[in-house]
């Protein structure tokens, strides 16, 4: 086949039984096998059509491969190079907050009950008042489950141990452990006072 | 200690990568080294995470039994491997496959840029992870939770335990994969889903470009590799320490092995054979892996029975179900023994029909699964969906005859698992809108399959480059 004339876009070119090649818009065609633009003059073997080649086939394969490599440079960019940079930028660091994420804070802050308790119970559980009310509830009720692996943490019921989680400090835990005490529980270990461990008095 | 942590890891794979070597897949090039490599990794992790939980379930938590299995079955291998080699049973290297080009072509970046990008993309992986060593809400609060308790859990069984759980109906290949490193190791080191989590993913993507590699050639393997890596869902995903990436992984290695099937050197019942191992580990890892199992065994009717031949089909389906035993049964194990019933099951059977009937609904999961999986945006990054319809469009579809039936294998399964998904969204008990945020990453466990029948469809730059005569 001959490159298309630039200046009348008209090709005539010679094609072998059972291919078609038919520029611009005939790509689209001969990939989905709908239309056919121009005219087959069987006479001579010879395909005629009127489009100018916007693109030839290297030009598709350079700004293929282009537009796939630069994509996914920057979006790998900012997968790899945008966390270290922010933190470089904040703090100078790359490695200012390894081991700061709050679920590693409040895994080791909760992990520390472990050792007042037995090895395979199931303890009870309360963030105050009985209930779990906001979402920030359901992360530290899970983050002790998690935490306190093998023992079982449970907040439906009353157990021998219960564990008082008052990490909200805009609510007034006092009453409550005072409550606990008229219930027979007294407070066996702590941690900065909003981290409780009732005991059933006399178990 | 650290000599215990790699012997968990290395075990299983050297087994496996012996296994595939000796009696699947014999051909030593390059990309079937990764294949076997990639495959050895899952396959290796899959069946480990199926041993210690049925060890630990019959037997008791003592690890130093499984080791001593685990060594001597490997050992075993390597006798016969030497034995093998002795006999000269050991195939040929086949040449490297001399590809005409041009003195200077764009296709000859791709593969140092792949690389490239496969480093800093792991870089990112390990310094993303080293900050959030725990994961996301799903990965410390279900499955990393579910390994604590099979690691420390001591004579108590996993039933003791798992009422208390969150999710304890989930199937517990990672989480029993983990506790089994956890206990080689000795103590429950926040390393050890990390490795595992970023092993599963790079893995996936060397599945990926190997199986483009074989099929279509090196450049198109490398540009696959880049889809997905530029994929930054799925690495988001994947660094944290999720399930869905292992069941991407199952998906697709179930795919490419039944893909292999017709390749010089691979033998095909031992294909089938892996096929339905990896299935089995799939419906081991999640339960969406139950639903998989239906769409290949309905993509392998329609293909192998209606196109390829009853007599063959037949054949095929034979090994594939003797492979699915492993994972299948030890899934039916826990199922019955430990597992609540999931939460699907919390309504009636007319409650979730009458659901079916809501149009709206269809279309609300259409348009979620437009937004939120092909234009996902969360994080800045150019949505690959709209770059690769680009791409289409700019290099056009030449699929090779033979790989028609594979093609048409891969779109009937991920057609009715996205016909699944959204059955499960619309019927859900627990409210229509509250499983949608979830929509993109299951949609992300048949991403890699997509990126398969993606490259296997395309024109190859080589392809097209060579035609240059317009």
């Amino acid at each position: 086949m001959t490159r298309p004339s630039p200046v009348t876009g008209r090709v005539v070119a010679q094609i072998a039984r059972g291919q078609e090649d038919l520029g611009w818009k005939g790509y689209f065609s001969n990939r989905l096998n709908y239309l056919k633009i121009g005219q087959w003059r069987p006479t001579d073997q010879t395909y005629v059509i009127n489009r100018t080649m916007l693109l030839t086939n290297l030009t598709r394969v350079k700004l293929s491969i282009f537009i796939l490599l630069i994509t996914v440079s920057y979006n790998i960019s900012i997968f790899s190079l945008g966390p270290p940079l922010k933190r470089l930028m904040a703090s100078g660091s790359i490695f200012s907050t390894l081991n700061l994420d709050d679920i590693s804070v409040l895994e080791r802050r909760y992990s520390a009950l472990k050792k007042a308790l037995p090895p395979y119970a199931t303890v009870g559980y309360v963030p105050i008042n009985n209930k779990i009310y906001y979402e920030n509830d359901i992360l530290h009720y899970f983050v002790m489950k998690y935490a306190l692996a093998p023992v079982l943490v449970d907040q439906k019921q009353q157990y021998e141990y219960i564990i008082g989680n008052f990490y909200r400090h805009d609510i007034d835990h006092q009453d409550y452990i005072n409550q606990m005490g008229k219930s027979g529980f007294q407070v066996i270990y702590k941690i900065d006072d909003r981290l409780v461990l009732f005991r059933k008095i006399g178990q | 200690m650290i000599f215990f942590l790699l012997l968990s890891l290395f075990l299983p794979i050297a087994t496996w990568f012996i296994i595939i070597h000796l009696y699947v897949i014999r051909n030593r090039t390059a990309f079937y080294f990764l294949l076997k490599t990639c495959l050895a990794l899952g396959l290796g992790f899959g069946s480990s995470s199926v041993i210690f939980f049925l060890w630990r379930s019959f037997i008791g938590p003592s690890v130093q039994g499984i080791i001593f299995l685990e060594t001597g079955v490997l050992l075993g291998l390597l006798f016969l491997l030497s034995r093998k080699r002795e006999a000269g049973d050991y195939p040929a290297r086949q040449p490297p496959q001399l590809r005409k080009t041009a003195a200077w072509s764009p296709q000859l970046l791709v593969p140092p840029v792949f690389l490239a990008i496969l480093l800093v993309a792991f870089l990112g992986a390990i310094y993303r992870s080293l900050n959030s060593p725990h994961g996301p809400w799903d990965a410390w609060a279900v499955w990393n939770m579910h390994a604590r308790f099979l690691f420390l859990g001591g004579d108590h069984s996993y039933g003791a335990f798992a009422p208390l759980l969150n999710n304890p109906d989930y199937p517990l290949l990672t989480p029993a994969f983990i506790a089994r490193c956890w206990s080689y190791y000795g103590t429950d080191t926040l390393a050890v889903p990390i490795i595992v989590a970023l092993s599963f993913t790079f893995a996936l993507v060397g599945l990926l470009v190997s199986t483009v590699a074989i099929f279509r050639g090196k450049i198109q393997g490398c540009l696959a590799g880049l889809a997905l890596l530029g994929t930054l869902p799925f690495l988001f995903l994947g660094i944290g320490q999720y399930a869905d990436v292992p069941l991407g992984f199952f998906f697709f290695a179930t795919i490419a092995l039944v893909s292999l099937q017709e390749e010089p050197g691979v033998n095909k019942p031992g294909v089938f054979l892996l096929a339905g191992l990896a299935a089995g580990l799939g419906a081991w890892t999640k339960n969406e892996g139950v639903l998989f199992l239906a769409a290949i065994f309905l993509a392998r009717l329609v293909v192998g029975w209606l196109i390829e031949g009853r007599r063959r089909y037949f054949t095929e389906i034979r090994y594939f179900m003797l492979g699915l035993l492993p994972g299948l049964l030890t899934l039916g194990y826990f199922k019955l023994a430990f597992a609540p019933p999931n939460w699907l099951a919390g309504q009636s059977l007319a409650e979730a029909v009458t659901k079916l009937f809501i149009a709206s609904r269809y279309l609300y999961v259409a348009k979620e699964l437009l937004l939120r999986v092909f234009l996902n945006r969360e994080n800045y990054d150019v949505p690959i969906a709209i770059i690769l319809t680009i791409y289409f469009f700019l290099m056009g579809a030449a699929p090779a005859e033979k790989n028609r039936p594979i093609i048409l294998t891969g779109l009937i399964a991920c057609g009715f698992m996205m016909f699944g998904y959204s059955i499960v969204i619309i019927i859900n008990p627990l409210g229509f809108l509250t499983m949608l945020p979830a929509l993109p990453r299951i949609a992300l466990q048949i991403w890699p399959i997509l990126m398969f029948l993606y490259f296997l469809t395309v024109r190859s730059p080589a392809e097209l480059a060579l035609n240059n005569n317009l």
